[in-house]
């Protein structure tokens, strides 16, 4: 159901801070190079910026599409506690995406439910990032 | 912000100056050379006109002209060729120097915190990479701005013949104008201005032969076109007199000319060797003296490379070709150009005022009103023709239709006269002369004639002018698409990208003007492409500004594209625009744990500013890249091959800033790596224990780094006790003597070690990367302060150093290091400091095999206390303790102790009793006054320097001193020393007791010496040594011992000293032994072969001869002995009895101490000292009479014994012995120990947690103890015999007549009820007691006199009461139920308190016989 490529996932805290990172790439595909790491960390977090401005326009969490860079597309979901989900992709793959928000949201209240987590701290679980590798599997990579 | 010095408008202005061309003789620019600068240079600061002029425009109309710029050019200028163009601007853009960034907050947004950023103001190298750019931009065809409007001929008055000069001039000039193909110089039109100007040498030329020449030149020019400009009113360059200097803004650009113009000349002339200089003018010797990076280099010097001309590409725009016929004479003496020299120097202000007040005459005079004429002429031309042609262009409109530029090919070619041209040259004159609203209408006719021709180069730059035009008219109404529409045809139609860049620039201007900074970045973004890193860097550095500086600030996207910025400014080689765009960048990141960003930023800072040589900078950068402690993220992400790239770049630019930076008087510098756990730092005070020299002797185990971390809390609650104990210090104000400082101990004040005892620091080094660090030479920083009045010797301390270790990747290692005072003071460990290197693998490069590079630096040693909560400030901010264990007090020297034992057993059986040897030396320096022994379980160690036995008899009785062991109140025991003083180098030996604990399992025995220095004072003053001593306890025997009531009375035990008569009542003890060892123990056989017991009141005697019984595991024997009640005169002395069966008698002597000490109950060993009693200050009220009357009756049950069974048993062929007690309280108490197993199991079924809690009952409370403990208050014994004869045949009655004995056991005074024939037991008639042996049983039985007694008894006191019995026949008969009550005396007044029946049961048969005189009275 969903098209292939590669994907970066980002949950961004209230102090722009990165709590949980996640690249996902076609499991046919060569894992890319380590060299560009880093550009995907500064794609999500510009887009941060747009998110901020896309995100008094609707009502939805979802926000779609806020931004692109060269390749990257930026898509965003604002949780209501204002925790930012953030996904670049190399191509469009909407409802995909979506779904992934909201199960990654789903996922990331039940582990905010936690007595243990430091809210906005990040996020060290081998559960969560098990189900963050299921979601991506089911609904980006494919 | 990018905010820039000029407004748009004056920008846009700048940039569509009128042209004018500059033709100067080569006498005339010498003369201009005396102030080191030519003539074009010379009156470029004055080109701008401050006073405001009046233009007419078509219709007549006069309309202000304010600021007309007029850009003055050399005519033989020649834009340079694309690839020298390129270097200019990248020499442009690093040469020029920038402000101070501004800190500026950015306020909160969305779901973003304020931020407060340090921004750039202003960009000038921007702005001039931008006016260079414009400047060195080709005149097209297209446009007319860029042509000259006109020309200024420019000779000598001392030149020879200067009407000669003039001429020749103006003629190379007609041939310029007039050459075909039009070539460069560019002219605005075939009719230009002519001017011409007669310099005059104020100091050199006669000036009436000067005006002579200009009235010649005024006829035959015209006068309004000739001008006499005077200069050089000054002798000599005198540069101590400190004009301002207008000119040396502009030397940048003279260093643009001199690039473009004499390269371009003397390659394409071939004769342009550079001609001597004139005047020997001190510019030539600053050549090669330029060097410092902030001066323009010059363009010609060695530090450029080479431009290979012929690869240049030329033919980019058309007509690009450098005319190879230009004169000798034109052909300028190559400049060379020093910020350091000094302009001017030859003029005065008058003479700046001349040219001053020439530009303005050339303007007012000449140029304005050729611009009119040149205006009006082109309108009538325009209007003429367009009349004529707007049918044509209709109809062509109409065939073509509406065509968007798009699948356009450019080949319209316009001849120079057609009238599309001129409209547009129309439009450019009027728009350079500020005539917008004018130039706007033509702009916009001429875009509508070259849309229609499908022309797209002209049609956008018309289209482009007018949005310009529309602009300068009405600043906030503007056509916006038509910009947008000509930068699209640049770049896509015509791929004209230097008309795209111009494009931008101006409209970005424009757009920040109206504020829509989204657009300007986004326009800016587009120009970002990959072949120009230069340009990509600058556009994209302006878009971030642009996101920064909008409405709602962006500071995200900002710092983002600064990071591009930086990353295409570094490509270009521009490395401190690099440095300082991602250092702004950075700002934004800074700690927020993007932590793969933030390294390639900490990265390329560190290689920016490393090739900068800026080592401080490019050291901090790689300093945060390897530095894990401010990474949110413990680990570092990077993969081990990125990891060791960063380490290799810091060691090596560390190795570097070191080695040139660093100034070695402050120390070494600091080093990230390896982190070092500060808290975690360990320091011992005090050498660890020698080794005895003999094998079976331990050393006391003291304290060690290598030891388990002890138990703090037991040792300082032991030091505590000792404490207090002797200096009877306010507990609260105990601070222990500590010998081993680590995080857990408080250690608010500083350590103290005597002098050349060692101090042992361990530091613990962590390892986080993933890679190997080798670590050497590690040492501490410390300083150390002598104390007062003493004088240090050379080395007062002396230190040891760590030789080095790879620390693994991951690990971590403790690095442990010695300090050695020899002087009393103060020593404070700063640090460490240590040489780091990489691996040699690691570290050495491809194909390289060099040592690795290795690095000194210290890492400093900070540590904190605990944090503090109790006071309301600590407890609202996060206060810490001191922390002292690194700040260590050198103290003279004092006495050292040395204990050794002598085979401490690892195991033992429960119980099991040992003594080892020990001997305790003075190894110090200075004898020992005190020496105290602390023990954390008295009743279990015990260590005496002479045995006490005891007589082997029976029964002693202890007296007070040897009782002290059951009364111990701490765990202190003084060590007698022989003089009172233990000297230095003398030893004692002592015996340890050990008394194994009766549950199985470890055994802590603690051990605390405490010693002081004779002659010293003070409370810190005291020494310790500690031993800690872990036994493994293996199961053994176990005991049960249970008292029982007995109601005899017996006449208790005697001695000597005895009172007689007095009789006492007995006990029995059953006790049990049960083995209860594992088979595979090392003992499992076990012989009981003694009992003992103390008490104060009793002693145990055997019923019958006592066996011991040897156990195998699993078996038991049961053991009864009596407990008989001693008369003890001294309520201090204790009764110790002991039974020894077989007469074994143990090889301990010391045996007994363990059996009282039984009677020890300390409380627990706490390291705070308990909580002030609130009661103990205020006397207890005095016990009420009910509570005397408990304690009283208690008094009847006490037993109060230590019953001890001494077992003997076997381990390795040698006899051990040991010792179960057991402590009874109180009479029919039965005590086990160890519990057995089964009553613990049952202990845990717990009773079902109940949420709703159970109401309590309420109980009323008694203080007496309960009816059935009340039983054994009186005992009762009979004295009669057990059978009598009688002749009943005398005497039908017999009369018995005996004693009861009536005995209150409590230390209550009781009334007792007697009832010696009580009617309410069943079945017993009055008088009559019922049968006891048989039915056929006499109950012949009647007492007689007082049956129902009372009795009043004193405490402890007897009664005798006497009894008479008749008996009527011979026979066995029981003396019937005795009933006994008793109630206390004080009860008896309270109504409600029935008396308590007593039990007795007396064994009261009787046997009467019939006396057997005659037989026959026998037989009837």
């Amino acid at each position: 159901m969903a098209v292939s490529g590669n994907y970066y996932f980002a949950i961004v805290g209230h102090q722009d801070n990165p709590m949980f990172e996640m690249e996902f790439v076609p499991t046919n595909k060569e894992p890319k190079k380590e060299d560009h790491r880093h550009l995907n960390q500064f794609i999500a977090h510009a887009a941060l910026d747009l998110v901020d401005e896309s995100m008094w326009t609707t009502t939805s969490m979802y926000l779609r599409l806020v931004d692109k860079f060269n390749e990257w597309y930026v898509s965003a979901f604002v949780t209501a506690g204002r925790i930012r989900l953030i996904c670049l992709h190399d191509v469009k793959n909407d409802d995909g995406i979506k779904n992934f928000f909201m199960e990654m949201y789903e996922t990331y209240i039940k582990h905010s439910m936690n007595p243990f987590y430091v809210p906005n701290s990040p996020i060290k679980s081998a559960a969560f990032e098990k189900k963050a590798l299921f979601y991506g599997r089911k609904y980006l990579t494919g | 912000m990018a905010q820039c010095k000029l407004s748009p408008h004056e920008y846009i202005q700048n940039a569509f100056s009128p042209q004018v061309a500059i033709l100067c003789s080569e006498d005339a620019d010498n003369l201009c050379l005396k102030n080191n600068l030519r003539f074009v240079e010379l009156i470029q600061p004055f080109c701008r006109l401050n006073s405001e002029i009046r233009i007419a425009d078509p219709a007549g109309n006069t309309v202000p002209i304010r600021n007309l710029r007029v850009v003055f050019e050399d005519m033989n200028r020649r834009p340079p060729q694309p690839t020298l163009g390129k270097k200019l601007l990248s020499e442009v853009v690093s040469s020029t120097p920038w402000d101070r960034p501004v800190t500026r907050t950015i306020g909160a947004s969305g779901t973003r915190e304020a931020l407060e950023l340090e921004l750039q103001q202003t960009t000038p190298w921007f702005e001039t990479w931008r006016d260079t750019f414009l400047h060195v931009q080709y005149p097209s065809d297209h446009e007319f701005t860029k042509h000259y409007i006109a020309c200024i001929v420019v000779v000598a008055s001392t030149s020879d013949n200067p009407m000669d000069q003039l001429n020749r001039l103006s003629q190379y000039l007609h041939q310029q104008l007039h050459q075909t193909p039009a070539r460069f110089p560019k002219w605005f039109s075939p009719n230009i201005l002519k001017f011409f100007v007669l310099l005059h040498d104020v100091s050199a030329g006669d000036l009436s032969r000067s005006e002579q020449i200009f009235e010649h030149m005024g006829t035959t020019f015209g006068s309004n076109n000739c001008h006499l400009l005077q200069i050089n009113s000054r002798e000599t360059d005198q540069s101590d007199v400190h004009l301002p200097d207008p000119w040396s803004q502009f030397l940048l650009q003279r260093a643009a000319c001199d690039l473009s113009g004499a390269s371009s000349s003397e390659t394409s002339s071939g004769t342009g060797t550079p001609r001597e200089d004139v005047s020997g003018l001190p510019s030539r010797v600053s050549e090669g003296d330029t060097t410092d990076n902030t001066e323009p280099i010059h363009p010609l010097s060695p530090t450029l490379p080479p431009v290979d001309e012929k690869n240049g590409t030329y033919d980019m725009m058309p007509g690009v070709e450098i005319s190879s016929d230009v004169p000798v004479m034109v052909n300028r003496p190559n400049m060379l150009v020093g910020t350091a020299q000094h302009h001017g120097g030859c003029l005065t202000s008058s003479d700046v005022d001349r040219i001053r007040i020439f530009i303005h005459e050339f303007c007012v005079r000449s140029l304005i009103p050729h611009v009119e004429k040149q205006i009006r002429y082109l309108n009538e031309v325009v209007t003429n023709r367009s009349r004529s042609k707007s049918l044509l262009s209709a109809t062509r409109r109409w065939l073509v239709g509406n065509k968007s530029p798009g699948s356009a090919t450019n080949s319209v070619i316009y001849s120079s006269e057609a009238t599309e041209l001129q409209t547009r040259r129309l439009g450019d004159l009027c728009f350079m002369f500020g005539l917008y609203e004018v130039a706007y209408s033509y702009y916009h006719t001429a875009k509508n004639d070259f849309k229609s021709d499908q022309a797209w180069l002209y049609f956008a730059g018309a289209q482009e002018m007018a949005a310009l035009a529309a602009f300068m008219q009405n600043s906030s109404d503007y056509p916006k698409r038509y910009l947008e529409n000509s930068l699209q045809t640049y770049l896509n139609v015509c791929k004209v990208y230097n008309f795209a860049i111009r494009s931008t620039l101006l409209s970005t201007e424009v757009l920040k003007h109206c504020g829509e900074f989204g657009e300007a970045a986004m326009m800016f973004i587009k120009l970002t492409s990959e072949e120009s890193d230069l340009l990509s860097a600058l556009m994209l550095e302006q878009a971030a500004h642009c996101f920064i500086n909008s409405q709602r600030p962006l500071p995200r996207k900002y710092a983002f594209h600064m990071t591009l910025a930086g990353h295409r400014f570094s490509k270009a080689g521009q490395r401190s625009h690099s440095l300082r765009a991602y250092k702004q960048a950075f700002q934004v990141y800074a700690a927020h744990g993007w932590v793969l960003a933030e390294d390639h930023i900490h990265f390329t800072l560190g290689k920016q500013a490393h090739h900068l040589k800026q080592l401080t900078e490019g050291l901090d950068a790689y300093t945060n890249l390897v530095d894990q402690k401010l990474k949110k993220n413990a680990s570092s992400q990077q993969s081990p091959s990125q990891q060791i790239t960063y380490i290799r770049e810091f060691i090596n630019i560390f190795h570097q800033y070191t080695e040139q930076e660093w100034n070695s008087s402050n120390g070494a510098p600091c080093l990230p790596l390896p982190l070092i756990e500060s808290q975690a730092t360990r320091v011992l005070l005090g050498a660890p224990q020698d080794s005895p020299t003999s094998q079976d002797w331990i050393p006391a185990s003291h304290l060690s780094l290598d030891a388990l971390p002890a138990n703090n809390a037991r040792w300082f609650a032991l030091e505590r006790e000792v404490i207090e104990a002797f200096h009877s210090l306010n507990s609260m104000t105990f601070k222990p003597n500590l010998q081993l400082l680590t995080n857990d101990t408080p250690n608010t004040d500083s350590p103290v070690v005597p002098v050349n005892e060692p101090v042992l620091v361990e530091i613990i080094m962590i390892n986080p990367l993933s890679l190997n660090l080798v670590i050497s030479d590690v040492r501490l920083v410390f300083t150390f302060e002598p104390s007062e009045g003493d004088e240090p010797n050379d080395a007062p301390v002396k230190h040891s150093t760590h030789a080095g270790f790879v620390l693994a990747a991951g690990a971590q290692e403790p690095v442990r290091l010695e300090l050695i005072p020899s002087s009393p003071g103060r020593i404070l460990v700063r640090g460490v400091i240590y040489k780091l290197s990489l691996p040699p693998d690691a570290s050495a490069t491809s194909g390289s095999c060099s040592a690795p590079v290795v690095i000194e630096g210290q890492q400093k040693i900070e540590v904190k206390g605990p944090r503090l909560n109790n006071t309301n400030t600590e407890k609202c901010s996060a206060v810490y303790a001191n922390d002292k264990r690194l700040d260590i007090t050198v103290l003279p020297p004092m006495s050292r102790l040395s204990v050794s034992f002598h085979d401490i057993p690892q195991i033992m059986s429960c119980g099991e009793l040992c003594s080892t040897d020990a001997v305790i030396t003075n190894i110090g320096p200075c004898p020992i006054n005190k020496l105290k022994l602390a023990v954390s379980y008295p009743n279990h160690v015990y260590m005496e320097i002479k045995d006490i036995s005891l007589p082997n008899k029976h029964v002693c009785v202890l007296r007070e001193n040897e009782a002290a062991d059951s009364k111990i109140t701490n765990r202190l025991t003084s060590l007698p020393l022989e003089n009172g003083t233990l000297n230095s180098g003398e030893s004692i030996q002592a015996k340890l007791w050990l008394h194994a604990p009766m549950s199985p399992g470890a055994f802590e025995a603690e051990l605390l010496f405490y010693y002081d220095t004779a002659g010293v004072v003070g409370k810190k003053k005291y020494r310790l040594l500690r031993h800690h001593s872990s036994i493994y306890l293996e199961r053994s025997l176990s005991l049960k011992v249970s008292s029982a009531v007995s109601q005899n009375l017996q006449d208790s035990l005697k001695n000597s000293e005895d009172i007689p008569g007095s009789c006492s009542y007995t006990s029995n003890l059953h006790v049990e032994v049960f083995n209860n060892s594992e088979v595979d123990s090392s003992c499992s056989s076990y012989t009981v072969v003694g009992l003992s017991g103390n008490s104060k009141h009793w002693a145990v005697v055997p019923h019958s001869t006592l066996q011991g019984q040897t156990l195998k595991a699993g078996e038991s024997c049961h053991l009864c002995v009596k407990c008989v009640q001693y008369l003890n005169p001294d309520p201090s002395n204790l009764v110790l009895s002991q039974l020894q069966f077989n007469n074994s008698q143990g090889p301990l002597n010391s045996w007994w101490r363990f059996s009282l000490r039984e009677r020890i109950t300390l409380l627990d060993l706490l390291a705070d000292p308990p909580p002030p009693n609130p009661t103990a200050d205020h006397i207890p009220p005095p016990p009420t009479q009910d509570q005397m009357d408990a304690n009283h009756i208690n008094a009847a049950n006490t037993l109060d014994m230590v019953v001890t069974a001494i077992w003997k048993g076997e381990r390795g062929g040698h006899e051990t012995w040991g010792q179960h007690s057991v402590h009874l309280k109180s009479l029919g108490d039965s005590i086990s120990f160890p519990v057995s197993s089964i009553s613990q199991a049952g202990e845990e079924e717990k009773p079902p947690v109940r949420i709703i809690p159970e109401t309590p009952v309420q109980l009323i409370p008694t203080i007496l103890p309960p009816a059935s403990k009340q039983k054994h208050m009186v005992k009762v014994s009979a004295h009669f015999p057990c059978s009598m004869d009688h002749d009943f045949i005398t005497n039908r009655l017999c009369c018995l007549e005996f004693e009861l004995y009536l005995h209150n056991c409590s230390a209550c005074h009781l009334n007792t009820f007697l009832n010696l024939a009580p009617e309410a037991f069943p079945g017993s008639s009055s008088g009559s007691s019922s049968q006891m042996y048989s039915p056929q049983a006499s109950t012949q039985l009647l007492y007689v006199g007082g049956t129902v007694r009372k009795i009043s008894l004193l405490p402890w006191g007897s009664s005798k009461v006497p009894v008479r019995v008749l008996i009527t026949s011979p026979g066995t008969y029981s003396l019937g139920v005795i009933s006994l009550t008793s109630l206390r005396m004080n009860a008896s007044k309270d109504k409600s308190e029935q008396p308590i029946p007593q039990i007795c049961q007396l064994q009261t048969a009787v046997t009467v016989r019939q006396t057997s005189r005659t037989h026959g009275a026998h037989n009837t």
